[in-house]
């Protein structure tokens, strides 16, 4: 000790000068015997370097315990300092990442869950007040624990399993008012330096927007499926490639096979074979420009019969024309196109119809033409030859102008303006006209008629006449091998009935109603004579009178036809 | 005796026309409104031409015409198509009929037609 005194200049050497005032106050407190625990500090080395050192000091007294030196130990902590340091400044960057944050963040101690940290985000969230350190979570927040997630912070303290939940609705009071938002938020296990859980951290973000946004979206998809279930078009989505993704209900209805098995290229199983080149070059070719397409193929239906259908596709694109998506429709045309096909075939037959009585007439007149010629005066010896022809012309004109007037008769039902001429007449006197009109020019029936109408009956005659001329027509023409046709008229009630039959080739079953519709023929009823729509002036003219027409058949056997008319 | 034609056509104006037509040239005529026995009528009749309609009930033309182009005994008859049918070019073509007529057709064009193609099989 006394060297040391003695080298009083030499401490002095490894005390920093601005500490040697402390020094001269430890001096001062050993010299009266009491000593110094440990301090931190900062000694010099002999280098001048500055080190952080723990300090302490004691008194050393002799036997009658009077102070005759001190005993100091300094102890180099200048990695702990670091350490410390470190920490602290860890801690403090940690916290103000924490505080800072967007997200909200809170870390609740134990387990009664004590708030012991919160950033500003949080606090704004929880909405109970800047006060909430110390507070019990749930003795805050008992709207969270109605929801229960008591139970969920419970399970992640006691398992360690975090809780991540994504876009969930909660509901917080707040200024006296319940709120509902949308948050994705992580619960998770703290640990303490055991590896033991005591606590819960809190990460959470509010995305009510979002998840409005999304609820939406799913709700605008689900409401697009529920419309386009409805549709009995058959709609699809495709991806940028072609390959469909969603394909309504229709389309299960009709092909019999699951939206699985319809997807990305499985539709393609329902188009006809020979369909099926034309319909694939046009997708790829579709594909390629991203234009729009329209394209009519068949598709098999359930049953194993190929309908018509017409295809319409578009591309939804991006702004920078990159395609999203395919979205399309397909709709069954089979009757449409049957229609077309039959009213072409209508147009045909109504043109070789006129031809023929047009090339009667046309040839009869070059006849007449040649008897009246010089040299056909001076040849011909009979000049009742000519007035034949001039008869023949005329008849042949005559069924051109039968002809025509059928044709207008066509037009006139299809714009609702067949008119009638309504009259009271005796209409058993009407069916004997009608019969021996047609007996004229069919040699080889016989037309048996019973019953007779004895009432008056108002309508338009020469209409009904029509309909009974063309139903005794129809009944001839399709029974050659037959020769009698049967004609019945009854009252009934309030009701005039009619059944017109025939023993001839008859009519299929199902081809039964058809054959009322304008256009439709017979496939066997093809090469004969006529347009064929006298069933459906006929049915016009009865719907007219407001009543009914139908008729019955078996293959082979012959068909009768009904009519009633109200009287 | 002249040149015998049959002449198939379900419209019976168009077989009186035709028949007075070809009657005053001193052709003989036959007429049927079906041509559903279309062999047993030809072997019958041995006609030196046929006229045959398109359009006929029971059986249509170009398959009576069909049937007699491949029947030995009456291949070698010639048969005019006729019909308002605008496709019969196309159907005489497939048919290997001797010739078609399309209706309406003057006298002029139908006597023409007969003359040649009865003297050609000559």
């Amino acid at each position: 000790m006394k060297i040391i005194y003695r080298t009083k200049k030499s401490y002095r050497l490894i005390i920093p000068p601005e500490l040697h005032h402390e020094e001269e106050m430890i001096i001062s407190k050993i010299k009266k015997g009491e000593a110094i625990p440990h301090f931190d500090a900062v000694r010099l080395t002999k280098g001048g370097k500055r080190i952080n050192v723990s300090v302490a000091i004691s008194p050393i007294k002799d036997a009658e315990g009077k102070v005759t030196g001190a005993s100091k130990i300094l102890r180099d902590i200048t990695e702990q300092i670091i350490a410390r340091k470190k920490i602290e400044e860890s801690e403090l960057r940690l916290n103000t990442l924490i505080q800072s944050s967007p997200f909200a963040i809170g870390l609740l101690q134990g387990k009664d869950l004590i708030i012991k940290a919160a950033n500003e985000a949080i606090i704004n969230i929880l909405g109970k007040g800047p006060d909430i350190i110390g507070k019990p979570y749930f003795g805050l927040m008992p709207e969270l624990a109605d929801q229960g997630y008591k139970e969920v912070f419970n399970e992640v303290y006691n398992t360690g399993k975090p809780f991540n939940a994504v876009e969930t609705a909660v509901n917080i009071l707040r200024n006296g008012k319940m709120n509902t938002q949308y948050y994705n938020f992580l619960l998770f296990a703290q640990r303490n330096i055991n590896n033991e859980i005591d606590g819960v951290g809190i990460i959470a973000s509010e995305v009510t927007e979002t998840a409005m946004y999304h609820e939406k979206l799913k709700e605008s998809e689900e409401q697009f499926r529920q419309t386009a279930d409805l549709l009995p078009d058959k709609v699809f989505k495709a991806d940028a490639k072609g390959n469909f993704f969603y394909l309504n209900k229709a389309w299960e209805q009709t092909t019999g096979l699951t939206q699985d098995e319809l997807k990305n290229d499985g539709w393609l199983k329902t188009v006809h074979p020979d369909d099926l080149e034309k319909v694939k070059k046009h997708l790829d070719d579709t594909l390629e420009t991203g234009g729009d397409c329209e394209l009519q193929f068949r598709i098999e239906d359930k049953t194993g019969n190929y309908r018509w259908h017409l295809c319409r596709a578009m591309a939804l694109k991006e702004d920078n024309g990159k395609i999203k998506i395919w979205i399309g429709a397909t709709t069954d045309i089979q009757d449409q196109k049957r229609k077309e096909e039959e009213k072409s075939e209508f147009i045909s037959i109504a043109s070789h119809e006129l031809k023929t009585p047009l090339t009667t007439t046309k040839l009869y007149i070059h006849l007449l033409k040649g008897n009246l010629s010089e040299e056909g005066l001076l040849k011909n010896k009979n000049p009742d030859q000519s007035l034949f022809f001039v008869e023949k012309a005329e008849q042949s004109v005559e069924r051109l102008q039968q002809l025509i007037s059928e044709l207008l008769d066509v037009d006139k039902i299809k714009l609702g303006k067949l008119d009638l001429n309504v009259t009271t007449f005796n209409f058993n006197e009407m069916l004997d006209n009608a019969i021996e009109e047609v007996q004229v020019s069919s040699y080889n029936h016989t037309f048996i008629k019973e019953g007779i109408i004895s009432l008056p009956f108002k309508g338009d005659k020469d209409r009904l006449q029509q309909v009974v001329i063309n139903l005794l027509t129809n009944a001839v023409k399709y029974s050659p091998e037959n020769d009698k046709v049967f004609i019945k008229a009854t009252e009934e009630g309030e009701m005039i009935k009619v059944a017109v039959k025939d023993q001839g080739v008859g009519i299929k079953k199902e081809n039964l109603k058809k054959i009322f519709d304008l256009y439709y023929r017979e496939e066997s009823a093809h090469p004969f004579q006529g347009f064929g729509i006298g069933l459906s002036i006929s049915s016009e003219i009865v719907h007219r009178h407001n009543g009914k027409i139908w008729a019955e058949s078996e293959r082979g056997k012959g068909t009768t036809i009904y009519f009633t008319l109200p009287i | 005796m002249g040149k015998c034609i049959l002449i198939y056509d379900d419209d019976v104006e168009i077989l009186t026309v035709t028949k007075i037509i070809l009657e005053k040239k001193k052709y003989r005529v036959e007429t049927r409104t079906r041509c559903d026995d279309i062999i047993n009528e030809v072997s019958f009749i041995k006609p030196d031409l046929v006229f045959m309609d398109l359009w006929m009930p029971w059986m249509e033309g170009e398959n009576a015409l069909k049937q007699m182009k491949g029947n030995e005994a009456t291949r070698h008859i010639p048969v005019v198509l006729f019909s308002a049918n605008d496709s019969i070019e196309e159907v005489c073509k497939r048919s290997n009929a001797d010739g078609y007529l399309k209706k309406p057709f003057t006298i002029d064009t139908m006597l023409q037609l007969v003359e040649n193609v009865i003297s050609e099989k000559k």
